[in-house]
């Protein structure tokens, strides 16, 4: 019965004085919005940024003293934290009376390699530097001979790519037409992985112990600069995040404490009226929750929206909100509102009622 | 009169005076902070991409198939300096040469080949045409390179882990080159190659494969414009006109194009992994940023109205009053507004001031050096804080303007 | 009864009551007058625990009020003092009637209509869902007359309460109080400048410069 008339006499208050509500919801919205849209960022920014840092190549490195078995590729595969798996196999032969190097690949894993030409199963593809030094254009025929003098096999050029490295002396001819030619069945000479940096060290520590008998190794180029840049993207959000929230608590508070201060008399005349000042804190506490809890749901679509927004503009892909951001926009709502409201209360409420109907204050 | 009530305004309504002042603060500050990060992300994100490694790579040019099995070809050390004299000089921030040949060694007696590598380690460079140097060696370049140890002099070399592991190596443990003995002061880890090899200075490699100011091929690291479309056009079939913009624009192509021109023999090539990576990294985060800021720019101008807006709620008592006295909506408003505008410009400052300090943490914090303060942003932090308190002043002016002033003063507020 | 004892009040810039003493009988109707600064309005104040004296004691039926602490004021408040002052202070958002309610509220409970029965009391069953802004001057001061008087006062401050109103409106108020009054036996302690309100009263207070200078009872 209380709790109703208390609730009943802040409906009210809340009801009359729409255009502050208004104010002070647009005010908690709009900071609950901003930490949201940054922490789905983040989130959303580190998935997309790790996708993009792929494309620096391979982060780990698989070799062994001896040619690693095919199936091993299999079962790396099927490892989540994962992303790619890629098996070369490297062998020398015979081109016009010179050896050079191929290598054999999935030619579907060449896709992050500049090719001039096309990729086509059957067909080699030559480093940009074998194909300036032996005068090669697309379509030429490449005969190779293993070794020297033997019989030749004949192969179309259907590219030329370009990796920069020592790649770009070499040959590279689909995997399992190179292991037909070198005799070498379901053998490759390394494997490189794309590890998921968010997962690196753990899934490398992993693999050691599922793999004891290969030398697994970081690449240390990659995987160290991915994940300082990464760190440091994180920190820079989590740093403006905090600098927002800051400046948010700061503009909030002040129009809180603006709102409460303008209903000085009210409160004096509840205390002539026997108030007690719990009675009367009650009343801005449950306003500060109202104010909070809707708040917070506007803040939690705006900060959606605008974290979407961002993510389809700057990532052209939407980005997942985590599921934890709801209670989170409704308790950092909460807090930042009733935070925001106690202080001024308390303070309005130790004034002594003669004073302030005096109009002192 | 009107001096009198701006100067009671500020000296009797503390409370309404430190709510403008401190949201208006804690607006521009953000406002100001977040406009110098979005300025300078590019560059200091670019900065942190460079750890990547090279991403210009010069060479001998080949010619015929032989070049490639055959003889080795080199390019000249003393070419090096003038890598600093081309148009983009300012750009180039790393450079290390290396000498590759294999050595023949040993070790307690035994005879062994090695894969050998000579680099500078911490070379100040020259720069042709300026008093100053360079600071190059080829940790300006890669990042990942770790010393268990110290770096070689004279007569010294660094083991390859892989290498010393597979001898069982230590430091202080000697190598014998033909007659020379070196003695080894470090472990070179690297995940990669490198792993493999011995490496020392490129004096010492020139010296003891008798291939005085020669090099294998350069690394290089530059910092480049985001390759776009027209970046992709080939420079040979460009009109001049265009040719003239490629060249001058600071793609990795036209840097490389640029060394290739200054090193005899050379060609160079980017890196395209590392430089289109970068290129999409650098885009998606900048629009990132961009957008950030502009959202937060929004929500903090919004948040600042809102502020001034409750503070302006509170005064139509006053306004009415004022009409009651035969006060002009424009000199009404005049009066209201110039007090609280008196406040703002301060509390503009105050957050321009904020910001320096806001952006100087953030850069330092994030990226190990401040950011740029920006003169710029003062004015644009004042225009933005006159810019607010108009904003969240109209409405709740107008509103009250047009009230009977008999309604307000009765207490409808 | 209340008691009054040595009652100094003292601030920085100067000193509004410089010894008062004086007893206030149960269902007595005291008026209190003297010029602008005199001090009436801080003696009302004190009497209603909304201030605290410098110096001194009050105490209704022999309890010390001047010792309380805040909240413990505010309780003795709601069960013992109604006030009116010369402004109507009116919750502006609530309506005549959910401004007596809420005066119920801080009491004990709401009783809707009970609060509407006190408005009828003071003639204003036709203006109960009336906000303030839309009552004239006297009709808001009658509402805040029933709400004073909704949880049955022992004792009814009144400052000015007829300061803003014209003749025919200070007569329908003082009526109405003196009506409640004889029926419902409370005490009236009413500050005023104007001697028709004064003499309303069967005793008259005369203060200066925070002091009482003269004590008058008129029996008719
Ligand atoms: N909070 C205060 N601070 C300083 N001086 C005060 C304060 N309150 C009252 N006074 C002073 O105390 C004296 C008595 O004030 P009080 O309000 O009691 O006068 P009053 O008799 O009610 O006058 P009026 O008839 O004009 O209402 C005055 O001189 C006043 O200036
Ligand atoms: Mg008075």
């Amino acid at each position: 019965m209380r709790y109703r008339t208390l609730f009943f006499f802040t409906g009210k208050a809340i009801k009359e004085r729409l255009q502050r509500i208004f104010l002070m919801v647009f005010a908690v919205s709009l900071s609950v919005g901003l930490l949201i849209s940054m922490i789905i960022l983040s989130k959303g920014m580190r998935e997309r940024l790790s996708e993009e840092l792929k494309a620096y190549g391979a982060n780990a490195l698989i070799t062994s003293p001896d040619y690693i078995n095919e199936e091993i590729v299999q079962r790396l595969s099927g490892i989540n934290a994962i992303d790619e798996v890629l098996p070369e196999l490297y062998g020398r032969a015979c081109f016009k009376g010179v050896y050079i190097n191929v290598i054999g690949m999935r030619l579907e894993d060449m896709k992050r390699m500049r090719v001039t030409g096309e990729v086509q199963k059957g067909s080699v593809l030559a480093g940009s530097r074998l194909a300036k030094a032996g005068e090669l254009k697309t379509g030429h025929e490449i005969g190779l001979s293993i070794p020297c003098g033997s019989e030749e096999m004949k192969f179309k050029l259907s590219g030329i790519f370009e990796k920069v490295g020592s790649e770009d002396n070499a040959l590279i001819m689909e995997l399992k037409e190179l292991q037909k030619l070198l005799g070498l069945e379901n053998k490759v000479s390394i494997i490189m992985l794309r590890v998921n940096p968010a997962v690196f060290e753990l899934t490398m520590e992993n693999l050691k112990k599922e793999f004891p008998e290969l030398e697994i190794k970081p690449v240390r180029q990659i995987a160290l600069s991915e994940e300082s840049l990464l760190k440091k993207i994180e920190f820079l959000l989590f740093v403006v995040a905090v600098v927002v929230v800051v400046a948010s608590v700061i503009t909030v508070g002040g129009i809180m404490a603006a709102t409460i201060f303008e209903r000085l008399t009210d409160i004096a005349l509840m205390k002539t009226m026997g108030a007690t000042n719990r009675q009367i804190q009650a009343f801005f506490i449950v306003e500060a929750i109202i104010t909070g809890l809707l708040g917070s749901l506007g803040g939690h679509l705006l900060g959606t929206a605008s974290a979407e927004l961002i993510a389809l503009s700057a990532f052209q892909r939407a980005v997942a909100v985590p599921l934890f951001s709801i209670p989170l926009a409704i308790s950092s709502g909460l807090m930042l509102s009733v935070a925001s409201a106690i202080a001024p209360i308390m303070r309005i409420t130790a004034y002594r009622p003669s004073i302030i109907l005096r109009g002192e204050i | 009169m009107f001096f009198r009530v701006i100067i009671n305004f500020l000296r009797k309504e503390k409370k309404a005076v430190t709510v403008i002042f401190f949201s208006t603060v804690a607006g521009t500050a953000v406002i100001a902070t977040m406009l110098s990060l979005s300025f300078e992300i590019e560059d200091k994100v670019k900065r942190e991409l460079r750890s990547f490694g090279a991403n210009i790579i010069v060479e001998p040019e080949v010619k015929g198939l032989m070049s490639l099995a055959g003889q080795p070809h080199y390019l000249m050390e003393s070419d090096i300096p003038r890598v600093k004299t081309i148009f983009w000089r300012h750009n180039i921030i790393g450079i290390a040469p290396f000498l590759e040949a294999t050595l023949d060694g040993n070790i307690n007696g035994k005879a062994y080949k090695f894969n050998g590598l000579g680099t500078w380690f911490d070379k100040e460079l020259p720069v042709p045409g300026e008093k100053g140097f360079m600071k190059t060696g080829v940790f300006t370049v890669v990042s990942w390179w770790y010393v268990d140890g110290r770096l070689p002099l004279k007569r010294e070399c660094l083991f390859g882990s892989a290498l010393a592991g597979r001898l069982g190596l230590k430091i202080g443990d000697t190598v014998t080159f033909g007659k020379e003995v070196f003695t080894i002061t470090g472990i070179l880890s690297t995940g990669s190659r490198e792993d493999d090899f011995i490496v020392m200075s490129l004096e010492e490699m020139q010296r003891i494969k008798g291939l005085a100011g020669r090099v294998s091929y350069i690394w290089i690291s530059a910092l480049t414009t985001p390759m776009d479309e027209f970046a992709y056009k080939d420079p040979s079939k460009m009109t001049p006109a265009e040719y003239e913009k490629w060249y001058c624009t600071g793609y990795v192509t036209s840097i490389a194009k640029q060394i290739e021109e200054v090193i005899r023999g050379s060609s160079a090539r980017p890196v395209w992994r590392v430089a289109e990576a970068e290129g999409n990294i650098l885009r998606k985060l900048k629009l990132a940023v961009y957008l950030l800021s502009l959202i937060t720019l929004l929500a903090s101008a919004m948040g600042l109205s809102a502020a001034l807006m409750s503070s302006f709620l509170k005064r139509s008592r006053e306004i009415g009053l004022m009409k009651a006295l035969g006060g002009g909506g424009l000199k009404i408003s005049l009066l209201l507004l110039s007090g609280v505008a008196a406040v703002t410009v301060l509390a503009s400052l105050g957050g321009f001031l904020l910001s320096l300090f806001l952006s100087d943490i953030i850069g330092k914090e994030v990226f190990g050096t401040g950011l740029e303060n920006r003169v710029l942003l003062l004015p644009i932090a004042l225009l933005i804080g006159i810019f607010m308190t108009i904003a969240g002043a109209f409405l709740p002016l107008r509103r009250s303007l047009s009230l009977k002033p008999a309604i307000v003063l009765k207490g409808m507020e | 009864m209340i008691k009054v004892r040595g009652l100094k009040k003292v601030y920085p810039s100067a000193v509004a009551l410089r010894g008062v003493d004086m007893d206030i009988q149960d269902n007595e109707w005291l008026s209190i007058m003297g010029p602008s600064g005199s001090g009436k309005s801080t003696l009302l104040n004190i009497l209603g625990g909304l201030d605290y004296p410098t110096e001194g004691s009050v105490s209704y039926d022999g309890k010390e009020i001047t010792t309380m602490k805040e909240d413990e004021l505010a309780v003795f408040r709601r069960e013992n003092i109604g006030f009116i002052f010369q402004q109507s202070y009116l919750i502006p958002y609530l309506t005549a009637l959910e401004n007596v309610m809420l005066a119920q509220y801080f009491h004990s409970i709401v009783d809707e209509k009970e609060a509407a029965e006190a408005l009828k009391r003071v003639g204003l069953s036709h203006r109960l869902h009336h906000r303030p802004s839309e009552l004239s001057g006297g009709e808001q001061q009658r509402v805040c007359i029933a709400r004073a008087l909704i949880n049955s006062p022992k004792v009814l401050l009144a400052d000015e309460p007829t300061g803003n109103l014209d003749r025919e409106n200070t007569r329908v108020i003082l009526e109405l109080l003196g009506e409640l009054h004889s029926n419902e036996g409370f005490t009236i302690v009413l500050v005023t400048h104007d001697p028709y309100v004064a003499g309303w009263g069967k005793r008259l207070l005369t203060m200066e410069d925070g002091r009482i200078i003269k004590d008058e009872s008129f029996h008719s």
